[in-house]
């Protein structure tokens, strides 16, 4: 009798210590503000009110503001009301609430809010996403608003693209920050290969000759393959091939957006250059199973010299290891940044990010769109740039003389970014791309089949088979 | 005629169904709450996913629902024999990883845990210990395994290690995340995750197994392996038959550990990654042939049907035995 | 040799066998709570060394702090907690009336209950979705996004392999306690009440444990009925430690390490009824 009980008392200690340890986390999440707990009201504090600086929304009835965000940032909520937290204070009745989807179903969840009407007053969605969300009726128009942020001219055009369904003229979203793509080379590496980055980055040839000069050099100890490429198991496989199909002179879709053209000559063209670069031994084969995370930590360590990634690993390189970033690394101060080379029709990069947008659903949309508003003013943008480590989406902060420099490459870049096609079946495009070109790494990683010339025609073409069936459904 | 005697046999069946309700009437009142409620929450769903199975359902007409155009059995057509079809795009491989997955997975969670079943039914030091660590496995999240196995399957993570740096089983690391292997890097962590349960369910059944039985065989000069198979095999043959089912349905239904596996949750799993459950999510909300998935679910329900029917009559006898 | 030591021999290696398979199962579980000791980068590059010269005690901390982990956790604890009662509530009374009667349409009920268990997950997704939705426009109560919601649909998902499980349980019994009982003068409900009730507690408690750690490992419909962090669970919220831009594997190891420890532990201290409750009858299916 007495062993059971002592069992139970052990049972209701260990389940007590679970709670207390949850407790502690509620705690400890209290302790960095009142954030973190995913919603902030607004202290109506006396300085707020007596600024007088409130707009009119700031005397109406309270009023609480749902969004739903993507992990942009380190502390994804608490990160987005601090950048708010200047309008919350001067619009004491508004309370944000924040709610971060995880990019592995957001697309679910948005999918379905967007179908019932059921969802948040804001919404954040990838660039790409626009055109179907919209299409599907799931959020407003914005077109006469648009000079509350700015307009067309304020924006890059190629993330303006991405706010409207193309071939329409109304306007659905406000680019809320860029996502653009350039390469990050070890500078100790170039030096110690006798490599000249002035001109190793200006065209695809002399790229290649820099990538042969670089393999295999000796950096801090280490022998660094020259560059590093993530393959199928990345989220961003499709963005990682599209810029070598750019540059090219090869497109994703026929000028009507009709048919897929990425299959044709000089598609394939861009695709055999960067592939190739795999083959010929330039990468070291087992990036092939990794993910950007990996592939921007191995060039951290110096395991290779080039890679091509985002704006935020500049950032990361600056944040110390206990906050999982990355400046304790050998390449962290030893890494420059530039554009990515010319191929035969010039250069290009991806341009990708989010948008901001009002959900239909929504029942407080003029605050919604103030919210936006806010987030779109040059201080805010500023502000939520320096957080997420991405590019600011207004063109005024990407050509400031005051931009890191360090982003100061990827602005850069900007000027020869592309966006894919605005067109609502993109969706369901890039699931698809996505397969077929996962496969691609595949056959690159040569774990499927022979590498040559023709298994990637044929893999392409099964590719624009498949795109062709849904863009034309 | 026949409609005369299918009335006849109803108000019999009624007849019998008052008799039936007054004599067990404690026995409906038990069980009704449970019916009406998984009535509510299993059947009307599954009957609008049928009609949406019959509906043209993509991005612009989704909001409509079930008032989306009715298009009959196209999206069963289209599903069979339309080779264009988006939602056909990869099945193939699908369906035959979830035959390959289900079949060694089943087979080895069902032999390996009555293995080990056998090797924990004697008496040694730390039984008790060695029982609940068998069991920890069992405990950890799916969502969890994938990851984990995720990266303990990289090609410069441990596993590799082990195998080629300590024990040299292989000569060269292999990729076990990309290409064919990538059908091991998600079977092995489903077997190492579900035998440790069925060893437990095996374990419980052969002490449930009197002594005396054995004690007879072996003077009977029957030596173990005649042992286990005239005596232990045939008493544990309705578990078997159950665990047989549930470990079958599970594995055909089987998606946290390949979707967290591979390209964090978004991510293809490849041609020897992809299951049926993963294929048709991907399809239903990444093509948005909403339509079209929910035919492939229910063509894939009637074969599951079909399955528990067979199984049904091999196993009828031990099921009814009790 | 003689017979003796030859069996002992025997017996000595049939137990180092067990050992070895105990250190292979254990190993992957130990490999996490290692990993989540080290740093970002450190997991990112592939740990292959068994030492650990600066365990990184601070991801246990950093993770209740970068996403609010503590509510994923409470409200996985209030989802699962819940649905294990009324799952079980109802596994114990339909089970019983499976297992003790004959009734018309009591085989075709078991069957049916079984055949539940086809249904592809996706295919009830969207419908579920939308009924909810229907749900809350017709009758004005929310389901989406609130605790009775998804106890509502977890409490369908294993209820029916929870009859199952009672089901047997029952059947082990055997029958003439309540018929004796039922001599003495009790009711039929009293028989149950009374008698067979206190008997099936570790039955019951194997029921338990069997649907909490099925709820607890739910991840799609999580994914897609929840939409707050007011209501979402722990496989929702763990996966915001994967950012599209940076992905924290360190906090994720640290919280799968969180997530995993306190249920082995409550598995550890019921495991004795959850073992006798199998024994008893759990087996016979």
């Amino acid at each position: 009798m007495l062993k059971k009980k002592s069992k139970w008392t052990l049972f209701s200690t260990v389940m007590a210590l679970t709670l207390l340890l949850a407790g502690c986390g509620g705690n400890s999440g209290n302790g960095s503000g009142s954030q973190a707990s995913g919603s902030a009201a607004a202290s109506s504090s006396p300085s707020a009110s007596a600024s007088g600086q409130a707009s009119s929304s700031a005397q109406s009835a309270p009023v609480t503001l749902s969004a739903w965000i993507m992990p942009n940032s380190p502390k994804p909520d608490a990160d987005l009301l601090k950048v708010m937290d200047p309008y919350l204070k001067q619009h004491p009745n508004v309370t944000l609430k924040v709610t971060v989807l995880d990019w592995g179903s957001a697309w679910t969840k948005i999918t379905t809010a967007a179908t019932s009407g059921e969802g948040p007053d804001i919404l954040q969605l990838g660039t790409t996403w626009v055109p179907a969300i919209a299409s599907m009726g799931g959020i407003d128009k914005i077109t006469d608003k648009i000079s509350d942020v700015g307009g067309a001219e304020n924006y890059l055009s190629a993330s303006w693209n991405t706010t409207k369904i193309e071939g329409q003229e109304d306007i659905y979203a406000v680019p809320w920050f860029v996502d653009a793509r350039a390469i990050y080379y070890n500078t100790e590496a170039f030096k110690a290969a006798n490599v000249d980055p002035a001109e190793a980055f200006k065209t695809w040839e002399s790229f290649e000759a820099a990538l042969q000069k670089v393999n295999g050099v000796t950096v801090g100890g280490n022998k660094v393959a020259a560059l590093g490429i993530p393959g199928k198991n990345d989220w961003n496989v499709v963005h990682n091939i599209f810029p070598w199909i750019w540059a090219a002179g090869g497109d994703v879709l026929s000028a009507d957006h009709k048919s897929a053209v990425f299959n044709e000559g000089k598609g394939i063209d861009g695709v055999m250059y960067y592939t190739g670069l795999a083959n010929k031994g330039l990468v070291d084969k087992s990036s092939l199973e990794k993910n950007s995370s990996q592939i921007e930590s191995d060039f951290g360590d110096g395991k290779s010299a080039v890679i091509i990634t985002g704006p935020w690993l500049a950032k990361n390189f600056a944040t110390p290891k206990d906050a999982g970033g990355m400046s304790d690394k050998a390449a962290a101060k030893q890494f420059a940044i530039s554009p990515l080379p010319a191929g035969p029709a010039g250069q290009s990069t991806f341009i990708g990010g989010s948008d901001l947008t009002v959900f239909k659903g929504s029942k407080h949309k003029d605050e919604a769109w103030d919210v936006i508003k806010y987030l779109s003013s040059e201080e805010a943008q500023k502000a939520y740039a320096n957080i997420s480590g991405q590019l600011p989406a207004k063109k005024s902060l990407i050509e400031s003389p005051d931009l890191d420099s360090n982003m100061k490459a990827f602005a850069e870049a900007t000027k020869y970014g592309k966006s894919y096609p605005s067109i609502p079946q993109w969706g369901p495009t890039e699931t698809a791309l996505q397969k077929h070109f996962a496969n691609i790494w595949d056959i690159v990683a040569g774990v499927k089949g022979k590498y040559d010339k023709d298994s990637i025609q044929k893999e392409m073409d099964d590719a624009a088979a498949e795109v062709n069936s849904i863009i034309q459904q | 005629m026949q409609s005369e005697t299918a009335a006849k046999r109803k108000t019999r069946g009624f007849a019998y169904f008052q008799k039936g309700f007054r004599t067990h009437r404690f026995a409906y009142a038990l069980i009704v709450p449970t019916l009406l409620f998984m009535l509510l929450v299993h059947f009307l769903p599954m009957a609008q996913g049928i009609i949406m199975s019959t509906l043209k359902l993509n991005q612009f007409t989704l909001a409509r629902y079930l008032h989306a155009p009715f298009i009959g059995l196209d999206n069963y057509k289209s599903l069979l024999f339309d080779g264009s079809n988006p939602v056909r795009q990869g099945m193939g491989f699908a369906v035959r990883n979830t035959v390959i997955y289900t079949i060694v997975v089943t087979f080895l969670v069902l032999a390996w845990g009555l293995a080990v079943a056998m090797l924990m039914n004697r008496p040694f030091p730390g039984r008790g210990i060695a029982r609940t660590a068998m069991l920890l496995p069992w405990v950890v999240p799916s969502y969890v395994v994938g990851v984990l196995w995720g990266f303990m399957w990289q090609q410069d993570g441990i596993i590799n290690y082990l195998l080629v740096d300590v024990l040299h089983l292989m000569g060269e690391k292999p990729f076990w995340l990309i290409g064919h292997n990538t059908i091991w890097a998600i079977i092995i962590p489903t077997i190492w995750r579900g035998w440790p349960f069925l060893m437990i369910v095996f374990l419980a059944a052969l002490q449930t197994i009197p002594e005396d039985i054995y004690e007879a065989a072996r003077i009977d000069g029957a030596h173990k392996l005649r042992q286990f198979v005239h005596i232990t095999l045939p008493l544990l043959k309705p578990v078997f038959a159950v665990q047989l089912l549930f470990q079958f349905i599970n594995n055909v239904y089987s998606y946290n550990i390949v979707s967290t596996m591979f390209g964090n949750g978004a991510g293809y799993p490849g041609e020897w990654g992809d299951l049926l459950m993963t294929a048709l999510t991907r399809q239903s909300f990444g093509y948005w042939a909403f339509g079209s998935g929910s035919a492939a679910s229910f063509l894939l329900m009637v074969v599951m049907l079909v399955f528990v029917g067979i199984w049904y009559r091999m196993f009828r006898s031990e099921l009814n035995a009790q | 040799m003689t017979r003796r030591t030859s069996a002992k021999l025997a017996s000595l290696s049939l137990t180092t066998l067990t050992w070895i398979i105990v250190i292979v199962t254990v190993f992957p579980i130990f490999w996490m709570v290692f990993a989540s000791l080290h740093t970002n980068s450190e997991i990112m590059k592939g740990i292959t060394s068994f030492s650990l010269p600066s365990p990184q005690w601070s991801n246990y901390r950093n993770m209740w702090d970068m996403i609010n982990f503590a509510v994923y956790f409470r409200n996985s604890l209030v989802i699962c907690g819940l649905t294990t009662v009324f799952a079980g509530a109802f596994a114990v009374m339909a089970g019983y009336a499976l297992a003790r009667f004959r009734f018309a349409g009591s085989r075709t009920i078991s069957m049916s209950i079984i055949s539940t268990q086809m249904i592809p997950g996706i295919m009830f997704l969207f419908p579920i979705y939308l009924m909810f939705l229907w749900i809350k426009q017709a009758l004005g109560i929310p389901m989406i996004d609130t605790y009775w919601g998804m106890i509502l649909v977890y409490t369908a998902f294993y209820t029916p392999i929870s009859i199952w499980i009672m089901r047997s349980f029952f059947v082990s019994i055997p029958s003439d306690l309540e018929e004796s009982a039922v001599i003495d003068g009790c009711t039929k409900f009293q028989a149950f009440y009374k008698i067979i009730l206190p008997l099936s507690v570790p039955g019951m408690i194997a029921t338990g444990i069997y649907i909490f750690l099925t709820a607890w490992d739910e991840l799609l419909f999580a994914w897609v009925l929840t939409t707050s962090s007011d209501v979402q669970t722990i496989p929702v919220g763990i996966r915001l430690f994967v950012g599209q831009y940076n992905t924290r594997y360190d906090l994720l190891m640290a919280a799968s390490t969180v997530v995993t420890l306190p249920v082995m532990a409550v598995f550890f201290l019921t495991q004795r009824y959850f073992i006798s409750g199998m024994t008893a009858g759990a087996v016979k299916g």
